[in-house]
């Protein structure tokens, strides 16, 4: 078990409307500092709109999220970049005509030259640690320089892992379906590299289907069930069967 | 789609000869119609198209149309589009030729005016797009007819004349034999190419172009670069409205009517995508001689002024069902 240190992101009564869906009804959780957490749920049961919430993207309607025990207003994804939360999306895709490391960098890029929009990016310190990156994922792109388009879906998952982990070591990694649509090599890749980060003491939090996985990589599961966290549990503790049981609603609140 | 295995696209891309290289850029094509016109109007006309004298004749004509098609560029490839640059011409020509000519203005100002008109005209396009959220082509067309009406009540029947010498020297003088005009319009696009190639601003606005919502998702603020587009498209509205001015040493309502059409024709021939993400600014400049040297051989073959518009629209077609087709067969 890892050790875990004091609390580093703490959400509390989170809700999230779209229309007349309530994705989000008042969503609590907290995890410490140095943990991995992962959160598992049906399809719709709110995970996405969670991740996207503490990201910034789509900012909750109302509830607090403290970072380090201090409250802070998340309203867009560049406040959550400055906190040091770093995401990978399910949904939300590369820029498809940029190549490896324009996607990676995107955003963030190292400057040659300081001139606000009209900057001059250094495209070779650029290309350089996107090979480092993709070297440490072991994930091999024959030709780098091409845009991502014509990348076949594991390579593009690397890329945009390459870009949730490429400035080393955040406050928070949130990884939604990191290994969703990957095959087995990848999946193996992409599970080392997670445990690597975790034997690090990078805080995380993941997002899976996959019960084997979470297994493997979590010291906590949070389940949500429609638009709330059902129960959160230590890993250790509870059996697959369990899990399964908390997300289709067999058993109702048990947290550990 | 992005399938990694298709071989015709691994050789354009990959490290195979000159020659496939070459059909791998997004300018290919309106080169080779370039060579292919060039040699025919040569041809038919007997020498008198390919002259020095004939080319510069179509440079200038052109001149505009380049310095509007970088601004095109940019919006086009945030994935938007502006079909009001020539309704903003007129009011450009309108507020700052009676400026001048009713001496309101000192003529030194008259190229800062001028440009700063233009930006705050395609300001309000930026705004329209992004904060209300008018989808490009409809918040331009509102624009394209509301910008023509002012000019049009503004000017009614009258014509502004007498124009300073700075802005008669934009539209006439030249330089080594080089149009003034000529020059600005290259320098322009030189530092187009320089920015949407070299630059932060270039690889932001393919990104939103490419997939807004992964763009938003970054700390780019999407929003603000998107409206950025329409503002430098305005901008320089106000530049093609100085040397249109010039030219003409005046200035009327009907001023810039019809531009946008040969600049969206050049920058979608050049290659750049209509869609967004993907862009040239050489394809441009090659893009808009190709226009020009359209517009100025067909004259000389003897095809009128009517003949001229229904090959401009056919073209516009043709390039983007070419996109389209390449866009169906190839990456992204
Ligand atoms: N942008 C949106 N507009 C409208 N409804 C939305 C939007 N995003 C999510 N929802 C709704 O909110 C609910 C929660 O969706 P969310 O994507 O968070 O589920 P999830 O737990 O991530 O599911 P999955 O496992 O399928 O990814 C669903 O009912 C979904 O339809
Ligand atoms: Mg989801």
């Amino acid at each position: 078990m890892v050790e875990v240190g004091s609390p580093l992101l703490e959400v509390e009564n989170i809700e999230k409307r779209f229309g007349g869906v309530r994705a989000l009804r008042g969503v609590s959780l907290s995890i410490a500092e140095g943990e991995t957490v992962a959160l598992v749920g049906d399809n719709g049961a709110g995970k996405s709109t969670l991740v996207k919430a503490v990201a910034g993207v789509q900012p909750a309607d109302s509830g607090t999220i403290r970072l380090r025990g201090r409250e802070v207003a998340i309203r867009s994804a560049k406040d959550a970049g400055a906190l040091g939360v770093e995401v990978l999306y399910q949904d939300l895709a590369l820029a498809n005509t940029l190549d490896v490391a324009a996607n990676v960098f995107l955003g963030d890029e190292p400057l040659r030259l300081k001139l606000g929009w009209f900057s001059v990016p250094d495209t070779r310190r650029m290309d350089a640690e996107t090979a480092a990156t993709l070297d440490r994922l072991r994930i091999d792109i024959p030709d780098p320089k091409r845009p991502v388009a014509n990348l076949s879906g594991g390579q593009r998952q690397a890329v945009a892992i390459g870009r949730t982990i490429h400035r080393g070591r955040r406050e928070l990694l949130i990884l939604d379906e990191p290994t969703a649509a990957l095959g087995v090599e990848e999946v193996r890749k992409v599970l080392a590299l997670i445990k690597s980060l975790r034997d690090d003491g990078q805080t995380m939090i993941i997002v899976s289907h996959d019960l084997e996985h979470v297994f493997q990589v979590s010291d906590r599961i949070a389940v949500m069930r429609q638009g709330r966290v059902q129960a959160v549990v230590r890993t250790g503790e509870v059996t697959k069967t369990d899990i399964v049981r908390l997300i289709v609603g067999d058993i109702e609140d048990a947290v550990a | 789609m992005n399938d990694p295995a298709s071989p015709a696209r691994n050789r354009i891309h990959g490290a195979g000869g000159a020659f496939e290289r070459a059909l791998g850029l997004p300018f290919f094509n309106v080169a080779v119609a370039i060579v292919i016109l060039y040699a025919v109007f040569t041809a038919i006309t007997g020498e008198t198209f390919n002259t020095v004298n004939n080319q510069i004749t179509i440079m200038r004509a052109a001149a505009v149309f380049l310095i509007l098609g970088v601004g095109q560029t940019f919006a086009m490839t945030t994935g938007g589009i502006d079909i009001s640059t020539g309704s903003m011409i007129g009011v450009v020509g309108a507020i700052v030729g009676s400026g001048l000519e009713l001496g309101w203005m000192d003529p030194i100002y008259a190229i800062p005016s001028a440009i700063l008109v233009g930006a705050v005209l395609g300001a309000f396009n930026g705004f329209n797009i992004t904060v209300l959220g008018v989808p490009p082509l409809l918040a331009t067309l509102g624009t394209f007819v509301a910008y023509r009406g002012f000019t049009q009540y503004y000017m009614g029947v009258n014509l502004v004349t007498g124009l300073p010498d700075v802005v008669v020297a934009v539209g006439r003088a030249t330089v080594l034999g080089l149009p003034i005009s000529v020059i600005v319009a290259l320098a322009i696009a030189a530092l187009g190419w320089f920015v949407l190639n070299r630059t932060l601003y270039g690889r932001y606005i393919t990104a939103i172009g490419s997939n807004p919502s992964a763009a938003e998702a970054t700390r780019i603020n999407v929003k603000a670069i998107t409206a950025s587009t329409y503002v430098i498209q305005g901008a320089l509205a106000g530049v093609a409205a100085l040397v249109l001015m010039g030219r003409l040493d005046s200035a009327s309502a009907a001023m810039g009517e019809g531009v946008e059409l040969h600049v969206i024709a050049a920058v979608v021939l050049g290659g750049t995508y209509l869609f967004g993400g993907r862009s040239t600014m050489i394809g441009t400049l090659l893009g808009v001689y190709l226009i020009g040297m359209l517009e100025n051989g067909l004259i000389q073959t003897g095809a009128g002024f009517f003949v001229q518009r229904i090959i401009l629209g056919l073209l516009i077609i043709a390039a983007v069902a070419l996109q389209l087709q390449q866009r169906r067969s190839g990456p992204g």
